[in-house]
């Protein structure tokens, strides 16, 4: 099931910081985070039902960590609830792979709601996804692929793009198609938490747009593999393509929430905007400054503010924010 | 029905807070309450950001007068029907005693 933008909200729900993996690129800082029981789950369920029914909108749902795997038993818990609570359209559970055994790819299937299992690749091969990943990563993860294929799971592939990993996006996309991967997403490296030491791989504007180029071309050929095509700078490639670049979902449509309750605009912009626990979701929404200036385009700075895709595109705040110390900057990879 | 006196006090409800993104036209009322939200016009807005938390009738009206080209019976009347929409929604009340 796909919903339309305007129908959905969507929150990126992280149950837990813990993870068995250290990928340099990862947006944790590593320090430790406080996680909330299973009744705090629950009970934070109950209030994203609360405003998706006054919102008269269908919630759609990442659950993901660190790895969420490691808290297994609630997240197989959280999954059920979800299930019995209609405002939820679908959700995704975002994974390294790295736990799926048959036995929980065979839980994964039961629940009618689960809509896609997301891991991530950094490559088309162990060279360059372990690099980035660590060792052995590559291999466990195409694993978990066709372990869940396998069960008839649909799978999602996310690359984290960098000048790690750039110029091998073809032939990683050609692996996807091979292996039945459903959808490919990419998202750009983003200098913060553990990724901050790789600044110097980020890529600059021309070789983004160059990227992105030959990733509209790849999409438009693919009749298998569905490349997600929905995100900020997009635009630029094919401004009269409804099915290219969008406005961030930040402050639009979706919120993040952290293992203990906090809430940011987005996981890669983590500036707590309350605590979903002790705010109430309605006053997170309609009264965060943070969230209010992201909504307004007058705000933006550089040549964000008076770009003429302004409808399509406002750059990825995160980056800006993380470049420059200021999420209203101009986005800096941007090429228009 | 809202009785307005010259001395009668109103102000926002409780959980009601005003937001608006001027360049595009867009003014809000939300109760972060109940979740209710309100699409306002620019008139309506500025009314209740004068109202905010607390203003007496005729200091109201006198301000609206002020600051719209309108003539003072008709702006009066005008102000009336926006003022008693608003209590009729719960975006504002009567502050009286001191409360």
């Amino acid at each position: 099931m796909e919903l339309h933008l305007e129908d959905e909200f969507y929150f990126q729900w992280h149950i837990t910081e813990r993870c068995n993996k250290h990928c340099r690129h990862c947006y944790q800082n590593g320090h430790p985070c406080s996680e909330l029981p299973l009744d705090n789950l629950e009970t934070i369920l109950l209030r994203m039902d609360e405003a998706l029914k006054k919102w008269n909108l269908k919630g759609s749902l990442s659950l993901t960590g660190g790895e969420p795997l490691i808290r297994k038993d609630e997240l197989f818990a959280l999954m059920d609830r979800i299930n019995r609570i209609d405002s939820f359209a679908y959700y995704d559970i975002l994974t390294n792979g790295s736990l799926v055994s048959d036995d929980i790819a065979a839980e994964l299937k039961s629940h009618r709601k689960l809509r896609r299992v997301q891991v991530s690749l950094e490559g088309s091969s162990a060279a360059t996804n372990d690099t980035i990943r660590g060792e052995g990563s590559f291999k466990e993860t195409v694993t978990a692929i066709r372990r869940m294929k396998k069960h008839g799971l649909a799978i999602s592939v996310m690359t984290t793009i960098s000048r790690l990993n750039y110029q091998d996006i073809p032939d990683l996309f050609a692996l996807l198609q091979n292996e039945g991967v459903d959808t490919f997403a990419l998202e750009r490296l983003i200098p913060e938490g553990k990724g901050k030491g790789l600044q110097d791989q980020l890529l600059s504007p021309d070789e983004l747009r160059g990227l992105y180029e030959s990733v509209y071309q790849m999409a438009t050929r693919s009749k298998s593999t569905r490349i997600l095509l929905y995100r900020p700078l997009f635009a630029q490639i094919a401004p009269d393509d409804p099915t290219v670049g969008a406005l961030c979902s930040a402050g639009n449509n979706a919120l993040t929430i952290m293992p203990d309750g906090s809430v940011y605009p987005c996981r890669r912009l983590p500036i707590s905007i309350g605590n979903i626990l002790t705010d109430s979701l309605f006053s997170i929404w309609y009264d965060s400054e943070v969230l209010w200036n992201i909504r307004n385009p007058k705000k933006l700075g550089g040549k964000c503010r008076d770009c003429d895709l302004l409808a399509n595109c406002r750059g990825c705040r995160a980056m800006a924010y993380f470049c420059s110390g200021d999420y209203m900057a101009e986005d800096p990879q941007c090429w228009h | 029905m809202l009785a307005l006196e010259s001395d009668t006090v109103l102000a926002l409800e409780q959980g009601i807070v005003l937001h608006s993104l001027p360049g595009q036209n867009h003014f809000f009322a939300f109760s972060v309450i109940s979740g209710d939200e309100f699409k306002l016009n620019q008139t309506s807005f500025w009314v209740l950001e004068t109202i905010g938390e607390g203003i007496k009738w005729d200091k109201l009206k006198s301000s609206f007068l002020k600051t719209f080209d309108v003539a003072p019976k008709q702006g009066e009347s005008d102000l009336r029907e926006i003022v008693s929409q608003f209590y009729k929604e719960k975006i504002i009340r009567r502050r009286d005693n001191g409360n």
